[in-house]
């Protein structure tokens, strides 16, 4: 994220939140640093439309964002937003702290696969384990795409990354498997190809007290989709084709059920798999235990 | 000068230069509207077009505006001219829309 | 934000018993402690253990994370929105903070981290003390920045520099430590409690402002002065724009690669031009002293001992003491050694801070180290080393 900002001339009407952008207001055009087809685009727009439109309190809703390509989501979030960007895979540690100093917040996760699931995964365990308050956005694009292409705890097995002689041979993890063992209480999946559904899922993890993990599942146009092929054989270097391997590689989660072991191996089960409102949320609970302590 | 789709009070705009030319929108319209054209906008990418004889098929779903990865196509109100800095598509235009749709 | 509930966070004012690990956390909760976020480890557990029942009775949070890097980053996230946060580790726990260690000294967050020093590598002798860390609390994290660590030698200086420390990390917005050891840790002292008012006047608060601050991170104004302005907090309107740990503006913009130096320089220059007033020393009997101890932590206890017993063999002996390990006064150590004949530094380590007094002092002096690994100095050890050099002098 250098100054170096390449706009090109826009035309009017512009879109309905350019202007409201960290970009947009700098600028007065959009500004983003994505590659074509990449979905962290649409998921700044989802995430941008959700939080206008529900006027969620910038001041209450901190957004901490972990280190990956989404990094760059920066310019494309709203200007009244705080954005706190942290180290790799530190985001859940830093908003338990932020959530313990200041109990109203709730803060807001961004986080990828390999920020969340590799080198924050004992981090992610103990803040679903916690049920703190905060929405954990998780964006798996089944590679490390910031750094080039390497194999990241999530490529599917079969792949080729840029760190693997050949196909990846080790199992891929779950990022709704984990969320739901260690004890996070409203639980999703989604790809960026559901974009209404996605809102919703939003919405409800946004109201839900505890902690929510949605993944979101993300094409990688460079790296994930050029490196490989899709069931035709043929490259999925471009987004429509990339978009269209998700779709097919997805299943929801009632229809997972009919479906034989084999056959979900190579697909994600998409829906919501834990609304649990009853589980005290651990901020609310430490708000109990200070008044006591206070009063006694 | 964009795409202009006139369907009752609303128009899809596609801002050119702003496009990638990743083909997210030709996918994910449900009537097949769009599709890749040969022209090239000033990032060097093939932009969409509305295809021949599909001009009255859009129904305004959205699917495109919420596909593309840089927000280069969406529904407007019908008057082009307007201000910029006036959002489009607000939650109140979309209500309208969806009784007039 | 998490309110102080005052009545209960000041001790009564009077003497008391306390052990050294207990004067610590107690001498944070004075400071203003609002957080404490730690992992178990021997020889610290005392602090953690302590606080859970006192900071909520202040009003503060405290949680015990999954390990030292979580601590550290909940410290982090807790300060950032506009908490008085510390964490207390030993050794090993202050090699896993070091990256975080760095983003706090880029973005200028103000923290505390009490280190209570045991023997290394590794996991070492759990419960020996062992000054090795002082060059760690420097230079661990990655990249160039300047901390403030303070060496007390008592239980009384664990409690007084504890909320020197909080003042100094606020004032600063640098990484700020407090060098403890093993035996330090668990020494069990009176100490002498000032009255709640006193005590109050001198704590720093942290400012949280209604409108947004133009600068937010260390500037130089037009007179070419650094300036330090106020921590931004999250949740008020003076937060910056961009928040991420690359070298930056005062308004939090990152730079081009051939803009970096000068914010990069602030870091360092914030510290090094005021070490005048960060550093703190203490000297005993060196105005006409031929051989000058230098020491700090609990071997400079044992060096007031040993220079008035080498007062009495006839040596002209004296002390300067390090109270502030870092920022490392320099010209100070320059000027005490001018009419030096011999320096001797005994520490408990092979030799650490006896490289940066090499740096000091005159080319001509000898300097002899006393090395201790893992146990106190004995007067006696010192003594014969300042014997020793007196024989060569003469």
């Amino acid at each position: 994220m250098t100054p170096d900002i390449i706009t090109f001339p826009n035309e009017k009407p512009e879109h309905p939140f350019t202007l409201q952008t960290m970009g947009g207001f700098m600028t007065n055009n959009f500004w983003s640093y994505f590659c074509g087809g990449c979905g962290y685009g649409i998921i700044a727009h989802l995430f941008d439309k959700v939080f206008l439109e529900q006027k969620l309190d910038p001041l209450l809703h901190p957004l901490v964002i972990g280190i990956g390509c989404y990094t760059q989501i920066l310019p494309l979030l709203p200007v009244d937003s705080q954005r706190v960007c942290t180290l790799h895979g530190r985001a859940p540690a830093i908003a338990t702290g932020i959530k313990l100093a200041n109990p109203a917040m709730k803060p807001i996760i961004f986080t990828g696969d390999g920020d969340c699931l590799g080198i924050g995964g004992n981090h992610f365990i103990h803040l679903c384990r916690r049920n703190l308050d905060c929405v954990v956005l998780l964006f798996n694009n089944s590679i490390y795409g910031m750094t080039g292409g390497q194999a990241a705890p999530t490529t599917p097995q079969g792949y080729s990354s840029m760190t693997t002689l050949g196909k990846v041979f080790e199992r891929p993890m779950d990022g709704v498997k984990l969320a739901l063992a260690a004890g996070a209480t409203y639980v999703a999946r989604i790809t960026v190809a559901h974009p209404r559904t996605l809102m919703k899922y939003m919405k409800r993890a946004i109201k839900h007290a505890g902690t929510s993990v949605i993944e979101i599942m993300t094409p990688c146009v460079t790296y994930f989709g050029r490196k490989n092929v899709n069931q035709e054989g043929k490259r999925m270097d471009s987004g429509g084709i990339l978009i269209d391997w998700l779709k097919a590689h997805s299943v929801w989660n009632n229809q997972a059920k009919l479906l034989s072991e084999p056959e979900l191996n190579d697909k994600f089960v998409l829906g919501e798999f834990k609304d649990d409102r009853a589980t005290p949320e651990y901020a609310a609970e430490y708000e109990r235990v200070k008044q006591q302590s206070m009063r006694s | 000068m964009p795409i202009m789709l006139t369907k009752k009070k609303r128009s899809l705009l596609l801002q050119k230069n702003r496009c990638q030319g990743c083909g997210l929108c030709v996918v994910a319209c449900p009537n097949g509207v769009l599709e890749l054209s040969d022209e090239l906008n000033m990032r060097a990418a093939y932009i969409p077009r509305v295809k021949e004889g599909k001009e009255r098929s859009c129904i305004l779903c959205q699917r495109c505006e919420f596909a593309c990865p840089a927000w280069a196509i969406y529904l407007v109100d019908e008057q082009p001219e307007q201000d910029p800095a006036t959002p489009a598509s607000s939650s109140k235009n979309s209500a309208r829309k969806a009784k007039t749709a | 934000m998490c309110m102080a509930n005052d009545n209960k966070r000041f001790l009564p004012m009077g003497k008391q018993v306390m052990m050294g690990n207990i004067a610590m956390a107690e001498g944070a909760l004075a400071g203003g402690l609002n957080f404490f976020a730690g992992y178990p480890i021997t020889p610290s557990t005392e602090v953690p253990e302590h606080l859970v029942s006192r900071l909520p009775e202040c009003g503060g949070a405290f949680i015990q994370m999954e390990d030292e890097l979580a601590s550290i980053n909940a410290v982090l996230g807790a300060s950032i929105a506009g908490a008085k946060a510390m964490t207390a580790t030993s050794g090993p726990g202050t090699a896993l903070m070091a990256e975080t260690i760095s983003m706090g000294a880029s973005l200028e967050i103000p923290f505390v981290i009490c280190d209570v020093q045991r023997n290394g590598p590794g996991t070492g002798l759990v419960t020996a003390p062992h000054h090795n860390d002082v060059f760690q609390c420097k230079y661990s994290g990655n990249g160039e920045y300047e901390v403030i660590a303070y060496a007390p030698m008592s239980c009384q200086e664990l409690y007084d520099l504890t909320i020197e420390a909080f003042n100094a990390a606020e004032t600063y917005r640098c990484p700020t430590y407090i060098m403890s050891d093993a035996y330090l840790g668990h020494l069990h002292e009176p100490v002498v409690i000032a009255a709640a008012d006193d005590v109050q006047q001198r704590v720093v608060d942290r400012q949280f402002l209604d409108h947004a601050n133009p600068e937010k991170f260390t500037f130089k104004d037009n007179q070419g002065n650094i300036m330090i302005p106020p921590a931004p907090v999250l949740g008020t309107p003076n937060f910056p724009t961009y928040f991420f740990s690359q070298p930056h503006g005062s308004d939090g913009i990152p730079m081009n690669e051939n803009q970096v130096i000068k914010p990069l320089s602030y870091l360092l220059d914030k510290i090094t031009n005021n070490v005048e007033k960060i550093a703190r020393t203490q000297s005993y009997m060196i105005d006409d002293a031929e051989i000058i101890i230098i020491a700090y932590g609990l071997p400079a206890r044992v060096s007031y001992r040993v220079v008035n017993m080498a007062r009495q063999a006839g040596i002209k002996a004296g002390l300067f003491r390090l109270v502030t390990l870092w920022p490392f006064p320099y010209e100070q150590v320059k000027q005490v050694l001018a009419e030096a004949k011999a320096v001797v530094v005994p520490e408990m380590n092979f030799g650490l801070m006896a490289g940066e007094v090499e740096r000091a002092k005159r080319l001509d002096i000898p300097l002899y180290k006393v090395p201790k690994i893992a146990e106190l100095h004995e007067p006696g050890e010192i003594l014969a080393v300042i014997k020793k050099a007196a024989e060569v002098m003469a």
